[in-house]
């Protein structure tokens, strides 16, 4: 029993979701559909963006050196790590939550929070 | 387009990794696919819901909202928007072409365009899971602020 509260717990977001689109279906179905049709879209760009950010991210954190992060994009850039930041973000495609693991992966390799807010900001 | 050179980037990277050591690529591959799982478990709810959104709030009401004849009130509506959705690409730039071809205001689509980048209320949970709730928190505020100055020098300039 308290396996399936934590699993519910755990999983808030998805379990909120199943329920609200049971309603939308027996109560207004084109919504429901219409749902549906939005979150496969949503699906399909995370698709696409997902795969090759996560395998850059991940080669990042295995074969990047700290200190060439921190030198780059550390507290002591200046203002080259800041246009450097820029240009990573707006380069970078893909929703917002893309940004994530890619700024986590500098920020554990010694970049600071100004170049990792600029970087999640400029990403489009 | 920016998409294919993601790609294109990863390929070249991975193929490099590859070369240099099997080990290691082996290693970071793992990673992503850890990654991606995780991603996935966190996103698919806020996909889900604020698809359910989208579906009740047709893009008619958004094109009524910043199309208010007050400047003011219609850049405040687009910079609230903008901040509470996640809009993808393929739906936000033609719909902020039809709604400057429907006579929006230019601020208020600026404003719209900038917090739906930079401030992301959907994937606030997200963030916080990443960073913690104060980096979230504050980034979020000062985004918010930044986005309605930016609008407001688009609003001078044009």
């Amino acid at each position: 029993m308290s396996k399936i509260k934590d699993l519910i717990k755990n999983n808030k977001l998805i379990f909120i979701s199943i329920v609200l689109y049971a309603i939308a279906f027996f109560v207004k179905p084109e919504i429901f559909f219409k749902g549906l049709e939005m979150t496969k879209g949503f699906l399909i760009e995370m698709i696409e963006v997902m795969p090759p950010i996560l395998i850059i991210s991940s080669l990042i954190t295995v074969w990047v050196p700290s200190e060439v992060i921190m030198r780059h994009f550390g507290k002591e850039s200046g203002i080259k790590g800041k246009l450097l930041s820029i240009f990573t973000g707006a380069i970078s495609a893909g929703p917002i939550y893309a940004a994530f693991p890619v700024a986590q992966a500098l920020f554990l390799k010694g970049a600071s929070i100004a170049n990792l807010v600029i970087i999640i900001s400029s990403w489009l | 387009m920016n998409t294919v050179i993601l790609i294109a980037i990863a390929v070249l990277f991975l193929t490099w990794s590859i070369f240099k050591s099997k080990e290691k690529t082996k290693e970071s591959l793992v990673l992503s696919k850890n990654l991606l799982v995780k991603t996935f478990v966190e996103i698919i709810g806020v996909m889900a819901l604020v698809g359910l959104v989208l579906a009740i709030l047709p893009p008619e009401l958004i094109k009524q909202l910043l199309g208010n004849s007050n400047e003011f009130l219609s850049t405040v509506y687009g910079a609230v928007i903008g901040a509470l959705t996640i809009i993808p690409a393929f739906i936000a730039f033609p719909l902020s072409k039809s709604l400057y071809q429907s006579g929006a205001n230019l601020t208020a689509i600026a404003a719209f365009i900038t917090t739906l980048t930079m401030v992301g209320f959907a994937t606030m949970p997200i963030e916080i899971k990443y960073f913690g709730k104060k980096f979230t928190l504050h980034r979020l505020w000062i985004s918010f602020v930044a986005a309605i100055l930016i609008a407001s020098g688009m609003a001078v300039i044009l």
